[in-house]
């Protein structure tokens, strides 16, 4: 009898720490578990934290994140909301593309409104996210832009300083060349780091017409943009870009600046962590490419947040979530994690290099964002110019011809 | 089930696959190519225009003949360069040269390597600042050589063609290969007995008989011209590279249909357009070859 009593109790000992274990699984999986996307691999980290951090204030909500790939986000995004299964939030570019409009229309998009508190956002970083009024979006405490790169050390090494005017920029480019370096590393095949060479050229050379355009008030054919474009070919066609930049990629734009071929490099300013993780012995630094008269122009865009399903099972905690992603601390978080600018008040910018990209008198409109404002019902003046804008290398395309092309698919409110 | 029946019953699941996978969503891109359609919201009904837009757009239609030659381009290097090559490599093999076995081991080991791995080989070797090869060429004073590659207009294509041909070229060579393995010895020794040199045995005697395996591969090597994307996608960029050099047809499909990588629009409509003509133009072609080929060998 006793031999059996012990041995029930034995038994009772092994199974008790079964049901304690079950009784904690209990507890797990009365957590809501939520999803969330995001586009690009270059935001995990941040988003990885600012999770973390939310997990730990809200045990009762669990967050899976799945980080997609830019080149077929939106197809697959597209194809979870037709199917009624997107996350609970999700990322997509806001205002400054089409999707505000179609993820609207279509009710994908919780109303946030009457939920979260955005005043203390910048207004252009408040439109990014708002549509008719209404709040659709979490705004984002980031501020892209573009910058010119360089290598302290290589600066220091040949005496070449910081440039303060444009002409002092220019002849910078050609004494670097002469000493054998390439001046400026560019991807000469990725229309995007064209656009991100150019935008910055332009902001420089004449700031008057992008004001002038972002308000609808200049056309695209106008010599000032031409007047920059040839300057862009120009540069190519001295060699600043190094001989065969036409074979470069965006990879390889880096990787010459990182590996101390070229000076200098001008990138968004997203690329920081890439160019300092390249080669951490380098010392970077950062500069606006200044105006004429001495100006330093910076080219905007405020970055865009995350997106509640309107179809979500857990809108209670959801919404807990978007509150959170708008919060102040969350947003430090992410700058930090990115190494950004920041663009709300009480929110540090994630490094000193982020702190030398953002000193600037003279903010100005993207021309990407005025030809995404100010296209024409039914017509994709970003389209072409992403086809065509590396052809402006080759001769392919002409300046004078490639912005008439643009100014006819424009639709001006301001003329 | 009565026995002539029975065939009903081994097909079905097949059939039912079949329909669901290919023919369901055929019908679904036909359909879609009639709308001007992002792939949300509402469906504007548009007739023809996408296919208008596709043939007889100034700037579309440029682009569509553009990205179509280099399919076809790329289809004749295939059929009529790749392919000797490969019965040639098959038969060198087949006749066991010393090596054969290692030749055979480093013109299939390439087909193994991801088309994303060999981006970031093409960037190793043939980028113009850090790539390997202009630094080789620049270290023995051939500065005339160096070029941006890729980005040269004049070389890309012929560059993206031999990349994938260094990739892919060993799969119809093993298919080949199989085929002559098959090929009765009795046959190829009576024709040594007879006094047939090597050339005159491959000619009149092997050749023939490789003709299942040389139609298998020029049916393939066209579908797989005709449907080119990873390669010419990661060594020339979503736009097809430079002046549209390495842009096909597939890649146009992509980057209309689903937008790009940072400010995508997408356009579902006109790329189901795209590819119901893809769709057609390959149809079109294998049939061609087939009613050729049929010609050819039921003489």
């Amino acid at each position: 009898m006793k031999k059996a009593l012990a041995l029930a109790f034995l038994c009772l000992l092994l199974v008790t720490p079964l049901f304690a274990a079950g009784q904690q699984e209990a507890a797990k999986s009365d957590q809501v578990v939520l999803t969330i996307w995001e586009h690009t691999p270059q935001f995990e980290l941040p988003l990885r934290n600012t999770l973390e951090r939310f997990m730990e204030l809200n045990p009762g909500i669990k967050v899976e994140y799945e980080i997609k790939t830019p080149d077929n986000y939106l197809s697959l995004l597209t194809t979870a909301i037709q199917a009624g299964e997107a996350p609970d939030l999700f990322w997509h570019h806001g205002t400054a593309t089409t999707d505000m409009a179609n993820l609207t229309r279509q009710g994908a998009l919780m109303d946030l409104t009457d939920h979260i508190d955005v005043s203390n956002y910048s207004q252009m970083s408040r439109d990014k996210v708002t549509w008719e009024g209404k709040l659709y979006q979490t705004p984002a405490a980031t501020i892209d832009t573009r910058a010119a790169f360089y290598n302290k050390d290589l600066f220091k090494e040949n005496g070449w300083s910081v440039p303060k005017t444009f002409d002092e920029f220019e002849s910078l480019l050609a004494t670097i060349k002469k000493a054998g370096y390439i001046p400026l590393s560019l991807a000469g095949r990725d229309n995007w780091n064209i656009l991100f060479l150019f935008e910055p050229i332009l902001a420089a050379m004449h700031p008057d017409w992008i004001q002038e355009a972002a308000e609808g008030k200049a056309r695209i054919d106008d010599p000032r943009v031409i007047d920059a474009m040839n300057k862009m070919i120009e540069w190519g066609e001295k060699g600043y870009y190094g001989a065969q930049f036409l074979g470069v990629d965006e990879a390889g734009q880096y990787l010459t600046f990182s590996r101390g071929q070229a000076a200098m490099t001008v990138a968004g300013s997203w690329t920081t962590t890439t160019l300092e993780n390249n080669n951490p012995e380098m010392n970077i630094g950062a500069f606006q490419i200044p105006t004429k008269d001495g100006r330093k122009p910076i080219v905007l865009t405020y970055a865009a947040g995350f997106s509640v399903y309107s179809k979500t099972q857990y809108p209670e905690e959801a919404l807990k979530l978007a509150k959170y992603l708008t919060s102040v601390e969350s947003q430090q978080i992410w700058v930090d994690g990115l190494g950004a600018i920041a663009g709300l008040d009480g929110v540090e910018s994630g490094s000193q290099l982020a702190n030398e990209i953002a000193d600037a008198n003279l903010e100005l409109e993207s021309f990407y964002n005025i030809l995404v404002l100010y296209g024409a019902e039914g017509q994709s003046p970003t389209k072409v110019w992403e086809e065509d804008n590396p052809k402006l290398f080759t001769g392919t395309v002409v300046p004078r011809n490639f912005v008439k092309t643009l100014d006819s698919m424009m639709d001006y409110p301001g003329l | 089930m009565t026995k002539s029946k029975a065939y009903i019953g081994f097909i079905t699941p097949g059939f039912i696959l079949y329909s669901l996978f290919m023919i369901v969503p055929l019908g679904f891109a036909i359909y879609y190519s009639f709308f001007n359609w992002s792939g949300m919201g509402a469906m504007d009904f548009i007739g023809l225009d996408n296919f208008r837009r596709i043939f007889f757009d100034e700037r579309m239609g440029g682009i569509f003949r553009n990205a179509l030659g280099n399919n076809f381009r790329y289809m004749a290097v295939a059929v009529f360069i790749f392919i000797p090559i490969q019965i040639a490599m098959a038969y060198l093999i087949h006749l066991k040269i010393r090596g054969h076995n290692l030749f055979r081991l480093m013109i299939f080991l390439p087909y193994v390597i991801s088309p994303s791995i060999i981006g970031f080989f093409a960037l190793l070797v043939f980028d113009p600042n850090i790539g390997m090869l202009n630094t080789l060429l620049l270290s023995l004073g051939l500065q005339d050589m160096v070029s941006a590659w890729f980005g040269n207009p004049d070389i890309a294509f012929s560059l993206l063609v031999g990349v994938i041909g260094w990739n892919g070229i060993g799969v119809g060579m093993v298919i080949i290969l199989a085929n002559m393995k098959n090929i009765p010895d009795d046959v190829v020794e009576a024709s040594i007995i007879d006094g047939a040199s090597v050339w005159q045995r491959f000619w009149h005697i092997e050749l023939p008989f490789l003709k299942p395996s040389i139609v298998n591969v020029v049916v393939l090597s066209s579908i797989f011209a005709l449907t080119q994307f990873d390669i010419p996608f990661i060594v020339g960029g979503l736009n097809g590279g430079i002046d549209g050099k390495l842009d096909f047809l597939n890649l146009m499909f992509f980057r209309y249909t689903f937008g790009d990588a940072y400010f995508g629009e997408t356009a579902l409509g006109f790329g189901a357009a795209i590819s119901v003509v893809s769709f057609s133009i390959i149809l079109c072609i294998s049939l061609l070859q087939k009613l050729v080929f049929n010609r050819l060998f039921n003489r």
